[in-house]
């Protein structure tokens, strides 16, 4: 091709006139053909332009990620939804069973005498069952035999005061040293 | 819209989508926690989606609408994963120049990535995916005259650009020869 041609359309390119068909031209030419030196440039840019930044393409998974991310936001809108209806459920019938079930106190003895001991019945009967319970926890009081042979060690201390007895030693020694001393320097 | 519709119609345009919003927010991360936000955004749209003259364009000005968003709302100065901007261009004469630009990693997405906004936004939707002026004042919301510009400027800077990296490259190239020699 006419490089003069080439030249011309490069004019046209830098100024922003050329049309497509041209600028497929200026591609074309670029990427088939050996240039002078001084549009090396161009050659790089033109390859880079016709090679359609093949570069900077997405990983070959990234439809399907696309497709994942509308079917877990659909998911989650469809689960959302479902949460709603079933938490309406769920206070309806807790609203149904408060309706129906009156929880507030009756009367159940017409005398209140008997009512008292009865009452009173019932409570003992309790507590025997709860002293029942605690008789088998006396085996832990035994625990503390185990312990007692244990206060043989505190015996040992008596010893280990009579070692220190040992230790006073040093301190006579001591005085005695400053003694010669004393002795020493009157001779 | 039913599913099946979204699925062949909308789905399709993720890969066009990811790299607008990857040439705004310059990282890959973002870009597909913003697209994965925007098709979201068009499946609750999915039955007025057929009101839209075009789908793509529509789906296309979402997408820019939400980065734009993304980078107004947090404020961060966005840094692209990968940055080669500074490295010279070395010129060797004697390689294969075709080959070594097909592997090699192109600084021209680094300078693309330094432009403004706007101009970024421009040169994705011309010069990569090849859009008529038409479609891209729609999805840009701006008019055709104003694009132009934008345009004319950006390539005039990725040229001023790539020049600068080429002519430094063949400088430093020549001064490590002369050195060795």
């Amino acid at each position: 091709m006419d490089i003069k041609r080439i030249e011309l359309l490069l004019q046209r390119f830098y100024s922003g006139e050329s049309t497509i068909e041209e600028e497929k031209e200026l591609k074309d030419f670029f990427t088939a053909n050996d240039v002078p030196r001084h549009l090396w440039a161009e050659q790089e840019m033109f390859t880079y332009y016709n090679a359609g930044g093949k570069d900077e393409m997405p990983d070959k998974e990234f439809e399907n990620k696309i497709l994942n991310t509308i079917r877990f936001t659909n998911r989650k809108k469809i689960l959302y939804m479902l949460s709603s209806a079933a938490a309406v459920v769920a206070l309806l019938i807790v609203a149904y069973f408060a309706f129906i079930f009156d929880t507030s106190m009756k009367d159940t003895y017409d005398n209140p005498e008997i009512a008292y001991m009865q009452t009173k019945e019932t409570l003992l009967f309790v507590s025997a069952k709860l002293n029942e319970g605690t008789k088998d926890l006396y085996a832990i009081g035994k625990l503390d035999e185990a312990t007692k042979p244990l206060s043989n060690i505190s015996k040992i201390e008596y010893s280990t005061k009579s070692i220190y007895t040992f230790s006073l030693f040093g301190t006579g020694i001591r005085n005695l040293e400053n003694l010669s001393r004393i002795i020493y320097q009157i001779e | 819209m039913n599913s099946e519709e979204f699925k062949n119609t909308i789905l399709p345009l993720s890969n066009k989508l990811f790299a607008f919003a990857f040439r705004i927010l310059k990282r890959r991360e973002e870009a597909e926690d913003a697209i994965q936000e925007v098709f979201l955004k068009l499946w609750k749209l999915r039955n007025k989606l057929g009101e839209y003259r075009s789908l793509e364009a529509f789906a296309m000005t979402v997408t820019r609408n939400y980065c734009l968003d993304k980078i107004r709302t947090t404020h961060t100065v966005l840094v692209e994963d990968n940055y080669y901007y500074n490295d010279p261009v070395m010129v060797d004469d004697t390689a294969d120049r075709k080959l070594d630009l097909k592997d090699a990693v192109s600084h021209v997405k680094d300078i693309i990535n330094n432009l403004p906004e706007q101009q970024r936004m421009v040169i994705h939707l011309r010069d990569i995916e090849g859009h008529s002026y038409h479609e891209i004042s729609e999805i840009m919301k701006e008019n055709v005259n104003t694009l132009r510009v934008s345009v004319s400027r950006a390539r005039t800077k990725v040229r001023e650009e790539l020049n600068k990296l080429y002519n430094n490259g063949y400088k430093e190239n020549r001064t490590s020869v002369a050195k060795i020699l």
